[in-house]
């Protein structure tokens, strides 16, 4: 609990924490304004004409617009705990008209209830310095003086940190069966200070904090970009060696279009000369000694249905025509020759067709026909 | 410190840390566009590298089916078909035709073998002939042969390629291997 009035501080305030303070104002000092719209502290500190660190100690009234007091200087404002100033009649319980709020062994801080011709109520509050003289003595004196008249009102009695004279004026006033108590006992009436700030020390570490995680999070991720950008380029160059390792190493690098030059060299591998010759001499060994064998894989002898068929020639794929010269018995007729042939195809699935070509007396020239394993 | 000189510091330093994580912030949306970029360069440089492999593949299959047609000697054209150490057979070169691939020009040099075989070394050989992807069997003609042992006479008609090799060394030059 600290203490100012227009003179200065009188009870100083805490070093550390939360303050509660006290404003005694003088009776002339307190000016009323009704001409101030939206009352703040910023509106009324250019209304009175306060600057710098000033701040003004008012209070809106219920219907009489703002009511100034005084004004605090830095050594109030500038505190970096929260300070809530109250007038001394907030400090009051109700049903009583006066009060001595005794401060430090020292202060006096004297109130009382006024009422106008106009029935208006104000309150008219007094400081007193006893520094000179005995608190116990003063306050007791003042006191008596006061029940003397007579006149029928509630004392408010409160010390704060009075150490030595708090016995002293219990015991005083007990004889006018004035209760003494404890000013931290008194509970603030429900109104708004007359100053205050707050303490937005957490709030403020907060926003450093999170400004604070937000520029390392920033710093991170930019410090994350950075490594990944390294790591793609290094990447990015190693492909590119790669490639001219390769271009370097590749034969033939003129060629743009080796399918093509593939086309024209890669032969299509049907079936082996092997086969070919082998059943092309089974069959033909059925119709007498063979004199010769001749198979094609040339795929410029293809035929078209209708036209006649050359020997030795691939017709088309899945199906290849070879031809064998046969010498055959004098004493064989055409006819044993077709029994030999439908024989064979019955006998061999694949054999489509024998046809007997360009045939001497004694040789015969057979064209067959073959379906190849597994192609229709 | 005063309150004021508190809140004027704080709000000094919160500036500062805004400002910076702004800055900051500008620099690695800058470095994930240089990022996003550099990924798609990669991208297409993967794309060309499975590209050239693939070139590089194919050229390397032409260079191993194709002989050096303005330097290449019999020896070559031998071993080319594999019949370098091979006594039975003899080689006869045929006609030279020109072939236009795309851009490159391929010489088709036809050739004729003659040998006297047992017919099933014959037949053997034939199959290799055959299974060789350099060159390109036409056709063959197979001949009893009177002789006792089951000998047959063959004449296999065959094709295969030619290019002129840009780069490459011709191959009667014989160096010391270093």
């Amino acid at each position: 609990m600290f203490l100012i009035s227009p003179a200065g501080i009188h009870v100083p305030l805490p070093e550390k924490g939360d303050a509660i303070g006290m404003f005694v104002p003088s009776k002339s000092a307190i000016r009323h304004y009704t001409d101030i719209q939206n009352p703040s502290r910023g509106t009324v500190k250019s209304k009175v004409g306060l600057e710098g660190s000033e701040q003004p100690l008012w209070r809106t009234l219920d219907d009489r617009g703002v009511e100034f007091y005084g004004s605090v200087n830095e050594e109030v404002t500038e505190r970096r705990s929260s300070v809530s100033v109250y007038l001394p009649k907030d400090f009051l319980p109700e049903g009583f008209s006066v009060f001595y709020y005794i401060f430090n062994d020292r202060w006096v801080v004297y109130g009382e209830r006024v009422v106008s011709d106009e029935g208006a109520s104000s309150w008219v509050y007094t400081k007193f310095d006893t520094k000179d003289e005995n608190l116990a003595d003063f306050l007791i004196g003042v006191i008596s003086d006061r029940l003397v008249k007579g006149v029928r009102e509630k004392i408010c009695v409160a010390v704060d940190a009075c150490p030595e004279s708090e016995d002293l004026i219990k015991e005083g006033l007990g004889h006018f069966e004035i209760e003494v108590v404890p000013f931290s006992s008194l509970k603030i009436a429900k109104v708004k200070p007359v100053y205050q700030h707050k303490d937005f020390g957490l709030m403020m570490l907060l926003g450093f904090f999170c400004g604070f995680v937000l520029m390392a999070a920033t710093v991170g991720l930019y410090a994350k970009s950075f490594f990944e950008l390294n790591s793609v380029k290094d990447e990015v160059s190693a492909v590119r060696v790669q490639i001219q390792q390769m271009q370097r190493q590749m034969v033939l690098g003129y060629i743009s279009d080796p399918k093509a030059i593939l086309k024209i060299i890669k032969q299509e591998k049907i079936i082996s000369p092997s086969s070919l010759i082998h059943e092309t001499a089974t069959i033909s060994s059925m119709f007498g000694d063979i004199k010769s064998l001749d198979i094609s894989y040339d795929e410029a002898g293809f035929v078209r249905d209708g036209e006649d068929i050359k020997p030795g020639m691939l017709k088309r794929i899945g199906e290849v025509t070879t031809l064998s010269t046969v010498k055959i018995n004098d004493s064989q007729l055409l006819i044993d020759q077709e029994k030999v042939a439908e024989s064979i195809l019955k006998s061999k699935d694949y054999v489509s067709q024998i046809t007997r070509v360009n045939s001497d007396d004694d040789v015969i020239k057979l064209a067959i026909k073959m379906q190849l394993k597994g192609k229709k | 410190m005063t309150r004021s000189g508190f809140r004027r510091l704080w709000l000094l330093v919160l500036v500062i840390l805004m400002g910076a994580s702004y800055i900051v912030y500008n620099k690695t949306t800058d470095k994930q566009f240089q990022i996003e970029s550099q990924i798609l360069t990669k991208e297409n440089l993967l794309r060309e590298r499975k590209a050239s492999k693939a070139l590089a593949e194919k050229l390397k299959q032409v260079d191993e089916l194709t002989l050096h047609e303005s330097d290449a000697t019999l020896l070559d054209i031998l071993r080319f078909i594999s019949l370098e150490e091979e006594r039975s057979f003899t080689f006869t070169a045929g006609t030279k035709l020109l072939q236009q691939a795309g851009d490159v020009q391929v010489y088709e040099r036809s050739f004729m073998l003659k040998a006297t075989l047992p017919y099933a070394y014959m037949q053997r050989r034939l199959d290799e002939l055959y299974d060789n992807e350099r060159i390109t069997l036409q056709s063959v003609k197979l001949e009893h042969v009177d002789k006792p042992g089951g000998l047959v006479k063959a004449e296999i008609s065959a094709k295969m390629f030619a290019l002129n090799k840009q780069g490459q060394e011709a191959s009667n030059v014989i160096r010391r291997k270093r």
